[in-house]
């Protein structure tokens, strides 16, 4: 199962919402809360074996499945640098 | 359930300071809604204030089983010395989870070792459960950022040396770290004593235009109340959880250790069959609770995001078990279960703050509820 499809697994069954579009903002929406965003940082730095820092604490890397997407490839980019230097 | 694996060590050594350093004092503490500064001094000396924090800055780096552990064998003898560990161990975990670089250089290592306290700001005289609603604000004036707003019913707000402050930054929910010693921070100590935990130290901290900087904030503008204030709330709900039960605990092993040596009407109290209904009522009460401790620590230590709703079960079920602990043990022991200082009475007094703290029951029930519906409990 690809990373977005995990993601939206988790999201379904959290949000009850079953069409769930990749681009479709969660926090406008309404879907979550702020009990389910604490959820979500666990779920994600479990699932995917990231850690979620301070720094990666903006609206932008959350609001939407394929932002949460890029963001893990963006973590997993810069862990895979990292370890090569 | 029980955990893979049991440090049963670990768990003695909890026990034995509770009973030898605590235990003493904990009609003390109560009567006097006082905790004593050696008290404090060795638990950071145990490295029971650094319990979340990791041993390279100078923390104990339990596992979330030992925490509970540790936290249910303190809140055994006094629910205001768990208090003081909940709340300074929820701003231990936020700092070191989110806070910048520089704050947790100069903050972990003193609360580390219980040099500093901290308290967890929230409340407010117009926001108790209601977040949303938080009035203190930070606002940029003239180059400066400045934080103002009133806290109140701050747990360990009369020592604490560093204040986790939820405040809207341009609407956006932010928290900030905020020494005390900043100027225009006033700590007011409540004066009236308290139903229960009477050496919870609250207090009202007013923030009066106190000039503070971006560096302080912790997480992001933004996630104030959810990455930060959530994930420090499940912290507490989770040690509420745990020392509501070992005062559960304490209450009736009190009143069946009165029942068994006493006899009424030509045999022990033990025997009657009304009293067995309120003692198995109580351990019924208690040991479910247990197994909802014992399954939301397993599910923290292995990062399992269905720890949360666990939590709540745990919190919710615990301070239940310890309204009945306390309710039918005072029962039992008649009229020695209304003086002050027995522990039936102690657990009676304690409970409904239990209920209230962290998350209130109700509320509990909701999210429970919600929680429920998606599969997840």
């Amino acid at each position: 199962m690809d990373t977005r499809a995990r993601i939206r697994e988790f999201l379904v069954k959290h949000t009850r919402v079953h069409d769930l579009g990749d681009d479709q903002d969660i926090f406008v929406s309404g879907l979550v809360n702020s009990l389910f965003a604490l959820q979500l940082v666990m779920f994600l730095e479990r699932e995917f074996e990231v850690a979620i820092e301070d720094h990666d604490l903006e609206i932008r890397n959350f609001h939407t499945i394929s932002a949460m997407a890029s963001m893990l490839a963006r973590k997993s980019s810069s862990c895979t640098r990292e370890g090569t230097q | 359930m029980i955990p893979v694996s049991e440090n049963v060590d670990v768990r003695t050594t909890f026990a034995a300071f509770a009973r030898d350093a605590i235990l003493p004092l904990a009609w003390s503490i109560e009567e006097k809604g006082a905790l004593p500064l050696h008290l404090i001094r060795a638990l950071g000396e145990a490295g029971y204030l650094g319990a979340l924090l990791p041993r390279r800055v100078g923390g104990t780096e339990l596992t979330m089983s030992e925490f509970g552990h540790l936290v249910r064998e303190l809140g055994r003898y006094s629910s205001s010395i768990r208090n003081l560990l909940t709340v300074h161990s929820m701003v231990c975990h936020i700092v070191h989870r989110w806070a910048p670089e520089t704050q947790r250089a100069k903050w972990l290592p003193p609360l580390a070792c219980g040099e500093a306290i901290g308290a967890f700001a929230l409340t407010e005289p117009n926001s108790g459960s209601d977040f949303d609603r938080i009035e203190t604000t930070l606002k940029c004036d003239d180059n400066r950022l400045l934080l103002s707003g009133t806290k109140c019913w701050i747990s360990c707000g009369h020592i604490a040396n560093l204040f986790l402050v939820f405040a809207k930054l341009d609407g956006a929910h932010t928290a900030i770290l905020v020494p005390r010693d900043y100027p225009g921070v006033v700590v007011s100590p409540l004066a009236d004593p308290l139903l229960g935990a009477r050496a919870s130290l609250l207090a009202s901290v007013a923030f009066n235009e106190v000039p503070v900087d971006l560096s302080m904030i912790v997480g992001r503008p933004g996630f104030g109340k959810s990455a930060v204030g959530s994930m420090a709330l499940d912290i507490g709900r989770f040690t509420v959880a745990w020392g509501s039960l070992g005062l559960a605990e304490a209450s009736i092993n009190e009143a069946m250790q009165y029942a068994r040596a006493t006899e009424r009407f030509g045999k022990p109290i033990a025997s009657h069959q009304l009293v067995a209904r309120l003692i198995s009522e109580a351990v019924i009460a208690i040991r479910s609770a247990e197994s909802f401790c014992l399954k939301a620590s397993v599910l923290r230590d292995s990062g399992d995001p269905t720890a949360v709703a666990a939590t709540y079960l745990a919190k919710y079920s615990a301070t239940k078990a310890l309204a009945t602990a306390g309710r039918n043990s005072i029962e039992i022991l008649g009229a020695r279960g209304c003086l002050d200082r027995s522990i039936a009475a102690r657990a009676y007094r304690d409970a409904p703050i239990m209920e209230l703290i962290e998350g209130t029951s109700e509320l509990c029930e909701v999210v429970i509820s919600d929680f429920a519906l998606s599969g997840l409990v």
